[in-house]
């Protein structure tokens, strides 16, 4: 290996700093793996000063974006090189955003891309109506999740999600979903 | 609806530093100040990852040296330019884990620290010891005794050489880069 990634570093470097990325993870995601994240995030909090009621919500986002990769991260395992999954940290001083990017099987899109959809026309009251009328079905059936963890992570940002699908092979695409929280008092 | 649109152009940075870690194999990047907080949680995302990986004792003990080397005497405040951030990368390929850090240091210190690191990757590892001896019965309150301490070190535990690199960030400053490999095998 020369030291053309090493030359590289720096373009990282300031790609993270464009992108206010504090912290990536490529790979597979373990429960353990995940317990290490959050505890990364936190130590941020920390030396930020973050108040309680932004933590929380930071924090919610962040359980339901590494849920959603480790539920999923299998599913593509014959059709795809591998199933590795980007997680990301962006923070800045008027919000963090919680980036996620997985690979996702072709004949889902068209229901996350609905789900999310819905999820972004509602406002604040909408979205706890249709997070109840999730749980319900959920009980039945959470084969392919109810969307709980987009309502809820929707409701915790007040923002709207960013999303997109980009095809990667006839059989699969790369998901990539931003979840904004803003960093002000209410 | 406004922020979709805004923002859809710019998602693409998430499949790009997707696709970018996944080919060099790198595993996790974090930019920031280095704290002591922030160490540990590298350290044990580290872990977590060869746990996942089945590592070897042996083998997780050196990366544990040398990031903690990285981590504590080279990539420290008193060598970085104050309020600028450092990077730790980590990588693993079937042969080794490899450790980057970057940070910008004062372009005047680019020639001593070459130097030096060219000294160490020649010398031998008896020699390496030796100087390692003296280095630390002198006053480590210096900050680049501990650098060069910490370099030796590094040296010495991977038995590789120390590869590094500076791009121009200024006319001061330049981005100092250090990757080092562990093998995984015996």
């Amino acid at each position: 290996m020369g030291t053309s990634e090493l030359k590289d570093i720096y373009s990282v470097y300031q790609n993270m700093i464009e992108n206010d990325l504090i912290m990536i993870y490529e790979g597979e995601f373990s429960q353990e793996i995940t317990k290490s994240v959050l505890s990364m995030a936190e130590k941020n909090f920390d030396s930020e000063n973050i108040e309680a009621g932004i933590r929380k919500k930071v924090f919610n986002v962040m359980v339901e974006g590494l849920q959603n990769i480790c539920k999923h991260q299998h599913e593509v395992d014959d059709k795809a090189e591998n199933s590795s999954a980007i997680f990301m940290i962006a923070f800045n001083d008027d919000e963090y955003r919680i980036i996620t990017g997985n690979l996702i099987d072709n004949t889902k899109i068209d229901i996350v891309k609905s789900k999310i959809d819905t999820i972004n026309e509602l406002d604040q009251e909408g979205l706890k109506g249709l997070y109840k009328e999730a749980r319900l079905k959920s009980t039945i059936s959470d084969v392919g999740g109810a969307g709980l963890g987009f309502i809820d992570m929707a409701r915790k940002s007040g923002c709207k999600l960013v999303y997109s699908f980009n095809p990667v092979n006839p059989e699969i695409s790369f998901f990539s979903l931003i979840t904004t929280i803003k960093n002000t008092k209410e | 609806m406004e922020l979709i649109k805004n923002t859809t152009a710019k998602i693409d940075f998430v499949e790009n530093i997707h696709n970018y870690m996944n080919k060099q194999k790198f595993m996790l990047s974090y930019r920031g100040s280095i704290s002591q907080s922030i160490t540990k949680s590298i350290l044990l995302m580290t872990e977590k990852k060869m746990d996942l990986e089945h590592e070897e004792n042996s083998v997780k003990k050196k990366v544990f040296g040398v990031m903690v080397e990285c981590l504590q005497n080279i990539c420290k405040p008193q060598t970085t330019d104050k309020g600028k951030d450092a990077i730790v990368m980590i990588a693993k390929s079937d042969e080794h884990y490899i450790v980057y850090i970057g940070n910008v240091i004062a372009s005047e210190k680019k020639e001593v620290l070459s130097q030096k690191i060219n000294e160490i990757n020649l010398l031998p590892r008896e020699e390496l010891k030796e100087q390692h001896k003296i280095l630390l019965s002198n006053n480590l309150n210096d900050s680049n005794n501990q650098a060069i301490l910490g370099l030796i070190d590094i040296a010495k535990k991977t038995g590789n050489k120390i590869e590094f690199f500076f791009n121009d960030v200024s006319d001061t400053n330049s981005f100092f880069s250090l990757k080092t490999i562990i093998a995984r095998a015996n």
